[in-house]
C-alpha cells in the first residue's frame, strides 16, 4: 500500500453518542437524547447536546460519531441558507432527502458519515391545518438506507427499546398526548440505562410541535430504581 | 527546507533538525493509521441487507406484484413494519426491489427521473419493455460496485399484455411469466413453478390460464408460506394490481407479525 | 463449496392420518457431475420406519452402517421391533457421539411407531433433533421443499392425499434445485403396507 495515501474515512470512530429514541403524538414529535458522548466506553463529554434545531420546524438528533455530527451540522446550516437565498425555509421531508442522498454518496466513497440520523419535524403546509397535520420522523443509517417511521430508537435502543416503544404507541391507537409520549421516552431511558453500559442518566427531550415549532429540550436527569443491584453476586 | 541551510545557527540545532526530519520520514514511511490493526478496520462493508421478499405474476391483460413491508437489519432486528418496497412508477410501470435498501432508493431515483425526463423529451409515457431495457443498462453500469438489488419490474406493454422482467444485481435481464426476489425466493418460485408454470404436469394434459382471481389468491398463499419459514418477511403483504385499460389498484393485506 | 453440497440429494418427509410419507431424489454428483442417477436417499430400517440421509453421501453410508447395527442389537436385545422416536434419539446420540469431527450428514426419521401414530423427525450434522408435527426436509433443497410444504401440507391427510402432496413438493423441489434431481422415490407408509412408488422429474 501507498504509504503517502492519506487516510480519510471514518472507519473508527472515536467519540460517539449512543441511543436516539423518537416518538410521534397527536400533534408532533419528541426526541429523547442522553447528554454524553463516549470515548470507547469512557463517558468523555458530559452535557452535550445531540440534537439540532435547523430552523422552526426541523429538529435532527444524531447517534454515533460526534465530529461527523459535527460537519454535518455545519453542511445542513449552509443548506438552510441556500433555501433562505430563495426566501424558503427547508422542511423535514426535504431535508430528509438532502442528507439521504448525502450519506448514501459519502457511502459510494467508501468514506461513510458514521451517523445513524433522525430527522424530526412537520411540513409548514401542513402546520396550518391542525386536523391534517402529519408529524414526520425520518431516520438514515450510515449507508444510506433511509425510511419513515412512527416511532424509533436506534443505536443500542433498537434492540432493548424498538418493541417497547412500538407497543406503548399500538396501546394509546398511535394517539398519544405530548405528556403520555414524554412518559414512553423516560421510561425508555430508564431501560436503556439499565441495560446500555454508555447511556446516561442525564437526557434532554426535544419537540416539534404543530404549534410551538422546535423547542429544545433542558437537561433532566433520572435515577432508576438500582435496588436489585443488593441481590447480584456477582460484585463485590 | 533549502532556507535552513543558510541560516543554520550552530551544529547543535541542525542535528536537531536533522533527527526531528529522519523521526518524520519514519513515521510517514510507516503511519499508525496503516498499522495492521487499522487496516483490519478499513475493511467496511458498503452493503447490508435488510431482508424481505417481493414477488410479481403477469397474466394475459394483467400483471400483479406484492411484497412485504418489513424491514430487518441482521434479519432478526426489525427497523420498521411499513416500508416501502414497491415504487409505481407510471400508469403501466410498477417496480419492486429487495436487497440493500440504500440501492434500492438510489435505482428508484435514478429511474424516476429518466422516467421524468422521457416525458419532458417525448410527451408521452415510457412503456415497459424501454424501461425494462433502461433499468438493465443502468444496473449493468454499476457492474464493479453493483447495486445490490433483486429488481423485478412488472406492468402493462403496448399490446396490453401483463410483462414481468426479472434481474441479476448486476443488469441480467429476462422476461419471465412469473418471478420472486429476495429472502424467501427459494420458497416462493417453486411453489409458482408448480401453480402457474404446471412443471409438475405431465406433457399432453391441458394448462388453463391464469386468471387475475387465481393470480391474486396464489400470490396470498406464497406470501403466508414465506412468513411462516422466513423470519425477514412479514407484517404485511403489500399488493399492486395493474389491468390493461384500468388504473392501478394498491392494497395492504395482513400477515404475521412476529 | 460446501461439503454438505458435495454430492447433492435431498429427502423429505410429511406426515398425515395414520401414515406418513417420505420421499427422495436419484442424483449423486461430485459438485457438478453427475455420477449415479439411480442413488435412494431413503433406507428401510423396519417394517414401518424408514430413514433418509441427506448430505456426504459416503459420512451417510457409514453412518447407515452404523445405525442399522444399532438397530439390530436393540432388537435382538429387547426382542421387540424399534419405534421411530427411539431410532431418532440413538441417531441423535451416534451423531453427537462424534460432536467435534462429525458427519457430514444431516439424518430424517419418518415411520409409524406401535399405535400407528405417525412421526417424523429431522436432526443436524450433531443430531439436534426437531420433531414437527407437519413435515421436514433436508439436504440441498431444503429451502424450496419447506416453501413448497408450507402450502401444501394440510392437517390429517389420507394415504393418497399425502401420496400427492410429497410428490409434487419433491417435484417442483427438483425444477429449481440444480445439486438434486434425475427422478424421485417416494414411500407411502401406512399401518398395512408401504407403497413405493418412482417418479419421473426433471432428468438433469
Amino acid at each position: 500500500m501507498d504509504s503517502h495515501e492519506e487516510v480519510k474515512a471514518t472507519l473508527n470512530p472515536t467519540c460517539t453518542g449512543t441511543s436516539v429514541i423518537a416518538l410521534q403524538y397527536k400533534t408532533g414529535v419528541v426526541v429523547l437524547t442522553d447528554r454524553v458522548v463516549s470515548y470507547g466506553k469512557m463517558a468523555r463529554y458530559k452535557n452535550v447536546s445531540r440534537q439540532y434545531k435547523v430552523n422552526e420546524n426541523v429538529l435532527v438528533a444524531f447517534g454515533g460519531d460526534h465530529a461527523d455530527f459535527h460537519w454535518l451540522q455545519n453542511v445542513i446550516e449552509r443548506q438552510v441558507l441556500l433555501w433562505k437565498r430563495f426566501d424558503q425555509d427547508i422542511g423535514p421531508k426535504a431535508l430528509h432527502g438532502y442528507l439521504t442522498s448525502l450519506l448514501y454518496g459519502r457511502r459510494c466513497q467508501m468514506n461513510p458519515v458514521w451517523n445513524t440520523l433522525i430527522v424530526a419535524g412537520i411540513e409548514e403546509e401542513e402546520k396550518k391545518n391542525k386536523e391534517t397535520s402529519t408529524p414526520f420522523i425520518g431516520i438514515i443509517t450510515q449507508k444510506g438506507c433511509a425510511y419513515q417511521v412512527k416511532h424509533v430508537a436506534t443505536g443500542l435502543g433498537a434492540f432493548l427499546l424498538n418493541q417497547a416503544v412500538e407497543d406503548e404507541w399500538r396501546k394509546s391507537g398511535g394517539e398519544l398526548t405530548r405528556e403520555q409520549a414524554e412518559q414512553v421516552l423516560r421510561k425508555s431511558l430508564e431501560l436503556s440505562l439499565y441495560h446500555d453500559c454508555v447511556a446516561d442518566n442525564e437526557f434532554e427531550i426535544g419537540r416539534v410541535d404543530s404549534q410551538d415549532g422546535v423547542v429544545l429540550g433542558k437537561e433532566e436527569k433520572v435515577i432508576g430504581d438500582w435496588s436489585i443491584a443488593e441481590t447480584n453476586c456477582q460484585y463485590e | 527546507m533549502a532556507c535552513f541551510n543558510g541560516i543554520t545557527a550552530s551544529a547543535d540545532a541542525t542535528n536537531q533538525m536533522h533527527s526531528f526530519k529522519q523521526a518524520m520520514r519514519e513515521v510517514s514511511a510507516k503511519p499508525d493509521w496503516l498499522s495492521a490493526r487499522h487496516i483490519e478496520r478499513q475493511r467496511w462493508n458498503p452493503y447490508s441487507m435488510e431482508g424481505g421478499s417481493t414477488c410479481a405474476i403477469s397474466g394475459d391483460n394483467f400483471a400483479i406484484v406484492a411484497s412485504d413491508t418489513r424491514m430487518t437489519a441482521n434479519d432478526i432486528n426489525i427497523l420498521t413494519r411499513d416500508a416501502e418496497k414497491i415504487q409505481v412508477l407510471n400508469d403501466s410501470i410498477i417496480l419492486t426491489t429487495s436487497g440493500f435498501y440504500g440501492d434500492v432508493l438510489q435505482l428508484t431515483k435514478v429511474l424516476q427521473s429518466r422516467l421524468h425526463k422521457y416525458r419532458f423529451d417525448y410527451r408521452a409515457d415510457m412503456s415497459v419493455d424501454l424501461c425494462a431495457e433502461l433499468l438493465s443498462r443502468n444496473l449493468y453500469y454499476r457492474r464493479f460496485f453493483p447495486y445490490y438489488t433483486g429488481a423485478i419490474l412488472a406492468g402493462i406493454d403496448e399490446h396490453g399484455k401483463g410483462a414481468v422482467f426479472s434481474y441479476d444485481p448486476i443488469g441480467c435481464i429476462e422476461r419471465l411469466g412469473y418471478s420472486a426476489s429476495g429472502a424467501a425466493e427459494p420458497m416462493i418460485i417453486p411453489f409458482l413453478d408448480c401453480q402457474i408454470g404446471h412443471v409438475t404436469l405431465d406433457e399432453g394434459y391441458e394448462k388453463p390460464a391464469l386468471t387475475m382471481e387465481r393470480a391474486i389468491s396464489l400470490m396470498k398463499d406464497s406470501f403466508r408460506g414465506a412468513a411462516e419459514r422466513e423470519i425477514s418477511t412479514g407484517d404485511k403483504i403489500h399488493l399492486v394490481i395493474a389491468e390493461a385499460g384500468k388504473p392501478i389498484v394498491q392494497k395492504f393485506l395482513p400477515l404475521r407479525e412476529d | 463449496m460446501s461439503i454438505m453440497s458435495y454430492t447433492g440429494g435431498t429427502v423429505v418427509a410429511m406426515a398425515g392420518d395414520e401414515c406418513v410419507c417420505i420421499a427422495s431424489d436419484l442424483r449423486i454428483g461430485e459438485q457438478m457431475t453427475t455420477v449415479a442417477t439411480d442413488q435412494k436417499k431413503v433406507h428401510k430400517v423396519s417394517d414401518k420406519v424408514y430413514v433418509g440421509l441427506a448430505g456426504f453421501q459416503s459420512d451417510a453410508r457409514t453412518v447407515l452402517e452404523k445405525i442399522m447395527f444399532r438397530k439390530n442389537l436393540y432388537e435382538l436385545r429387547e426382542n421387540r421391533r424399534i419405534k421411530p422416536q427411539v431410532l431418532s434419539e440413538m441417531i441423535s446420540n451416534l451423531a453427537y457421539q462424534h460432536r467435534f469431527g462429525s458427519y457430514f450428514t444431516e439424518p430424517l426419521v419418518a415411520g409409524l411407531d406401535d399405535t400407528n401414530k405417525p412421526y417424523i423427525c429431522c436432526m443436524d450434522t450433531i443430531g439436534c433433533v426437531s420433531s414437527p408435527r407437519d413435515f421436514v426436509a433436508i439436504g440441498t433443497g431444503q429451502h424450496y421443499l419447506l416453501g413448497v410444504c408450507e402450502n401444501y401440507w394440510r392437517e390429517n391427510m389420507k394415504p393418497d392425499e399425502l401420496f400427492e402432496a410429497t410428490a409434487q413438493s419433491i417435484l417442483s423441489c427438483l425444477e429449481r434445485d440444480a445439486a438434486s434431481g434425475w427422478g424421485a422415490v417416494v414411500y407411502t407408509i401406512t399401518k398395512d403396507k408401504v407403497n413405493v412408488a418412482t417418479i419421473k422429474t426433471r432428468m438433469d
